[in-house]
């Protein structure tokens, strides 16, 4: 199993381990509830250099990015990044990313840690024009600093804190800044519904940052972040998880995506289905379930209408924040606000269809 | 990890305390360990008769779903209702306020040398690692 650079660190904070993505990754430190709600209410770190970064440049590096990718590209400011696609010729979804442009003719894709090898490989079967497609990953160490608190935390790691480069940074933009002698990317990013930060920064150097984040944090009541709170944060969010919400038989529009399709931009991979699709309507969306009782609902459990099955749960987990077991599923329109039933293990429990996030941010 | 020196356990993770013919049921702190925030527990109502092994009900953390199996042979006569409604005690005590049931096992005398001692057990917990 591969380590991240951070391995023994984490070791040393007493996680608990877990194999993802053919990484050995902290699932927990002090336990999810209690990392969640310290992502909630102050702040938490998490190692997330498993995460593929795939650096494409050269002259025709913006171009093909708008031929990967169904955002417009061009849109984007050298320090401004969005959030995309890579779609297959069907329009089914290979992984979604952010797009972060780097300089005028440089781009960086952040990709899925289970996807990386994939998403590398098809950018180099798509590739056109003159450019370098590069695969970052394994130089490139990546921790993210969640919650409210997190801005003035890492204005102090960068500052002085009134000078601090990254004060008044806006959400989805980054900027190049400097770290001991070294540039690291810090971006207004993140999958928590927090104000928060991504770092990207040589693979070498990435533990000096994590310790000098935790040191900085320490009087914020920082505490480490593991896999587990990652994912009850993002679906308490109702963002979507490649792997779950969507595949590559999936098209993004019925994951409420519409708004990162950009039909009009010009050709990309995919734009012929997803027209095909848009024009007739789409069947599904993605829903969110509140359940009224105590149980928890699953990947994959049935949901019920009166006596039909009408969907099955994509993400089911227990929501920290709502002390309640929480479900996404694709469900047809019309099954807004109903009652429904999630049928756990043989037995039908009651839940309430709702709009997403889950929580009001 | 503790593991008390009056109770029996399973290779499943299940401690009994025998009482005559009374057991009384839970999980051990070994497994709430590895389960973490436990967040929901469903157990079988009172007067089910339930095998040895057989389920007796399921412990869900935040991640994951776990089965819980009787470690002897009873009709259950009483269920823990107030684990039912803070299925967190399983993270505080285990041995304690986080009994599941408790069994009336008249016959099942010959079933318990099947089950561990606190030395066996604290050997299997620790080559499972």
């Amino acid at each position: 199993m591969k380590q991240t650079p951070l391995h023994d660190a984490h070791r040393k904070l007493g996680a608990k381990f877990m194999e993802f993505a053919g990484y050995d990754m902290p699932l927990q430190y002090t336990g999810i509830i209690d990392e969640h709600l310290t992502v909630r209410n102050k702040a938490g770190i998490f190692d997330v250099s498993h995460m593929g970064e795939i650096v494409i440049r050269g002259r025709d590096a913006l171009s093909l990015c708008e031929w990967l990718t169904p955002n417009q590209v061009a849109r984007l400011s050298p320090g401004q990044a969005q959030y995309s696609f890579l779609l297959n010729e069907h329009a089914g979804v290979l992984d979604d990313l952010i797009v972060y442009r780097l300089s005028e003719d440089s781009f960086m894709l952040c990709v899925n840690a289970s996807n990386k090898d994939k998403d590398y490989e098809w950018i180099r079967k798509n590739t056109k024009g003159v450019v370098t497609v590069e695969d970052r990953s394994d130089d490139t160490g990546m921790v993210s600093v969640q919650g409210p608190l997190s801005g003035k935390i890492m204005a102090f790691v960068f500052g002085p804190p009134a000078s601090s480069p990254i004060e008044g940074l806006q959400r989805f933009c980054f900027a190049s800044v400097p770290f001991r002698g070294r540039q690291v990317y810090v971006s207004r990013t993140g999958y928590t519904g927090e104000e928060g930060y991504e770092c990207f920064i040589d693979a070498a150097d990435v533990a000096g940052l994590w310790d000098a984040i935790m040191e900085a944090g320490r009087p914020y009541g920082i505490k480490p972040i593991g896999l587990g709170a990652r994912d009850t944060l993002r679906a308490e969010m109702g963002y979507p998880l490649y792997g779950l919400e969507f595949n590559d038989k999936t098209a993004p529009l019925c994951a409420g995506m519409g708004w990162v399709i950009k039909m009009d931009k010009g050709p990309f991979i995919g734009r012929d289905p997803l027209k095909a699709i848009a024009a007739q309507g789409v069947p599904q969306k993605l829903v969110g379930i509140v359940m009224s009782g105590k149980a928890i609902p699953r990947h994959q459990n049935p949901v019920m209408l009166k006596d039909r099955v009408i969907g099955e749960v994509t993400t089911g987990t227990y929501a920290p924040s709502l002390s309640r077991g929480i479900a996404m599923a694709y469900l047809a329109h019309g099954t807004d606000t109903a009652e429904i039933g999630i049928d756990i293990r043989g037995t039908r429990h009651a839940g309430t269809v709702v709009g997403l996030p889950f929580i009001k941010k | 990890m503790q593991v008390p020196r009056d109770l029996k356990y399973t290779k499943d993770h299940e401690w009994a305390r025998v009482e005559g013919t009374t057991v009384t049921v839970g999980i051990t702190d070994y497994a709430q360990d590895k389960l973490g925030d436990v967040v929901f527990v469903e157990l079988a109502e009172a007067g089910t008769q339930l095998k040895q092994h057989e389920r007796l009900g399921t412990v869900e953390s935040v991640k994951s779903v776990s089965d819980v199996f009787s470690p002897l042979s009873g009709k259950i006569a009483e269920v823990n209702k107030d684990l039912l409604d803070h299925p967190e005690l399983i993270n505080k005590e285990p041995y304690g306020r986080a009994w599941m049931v408790k069994l009336s096992s008249g016959n099942s005398a010959g079933e318990l040398p099947g089950l561990l001692d606190p030395d066996a057990y604290e050997k299997y917990c620790k080559e499972a690692g």
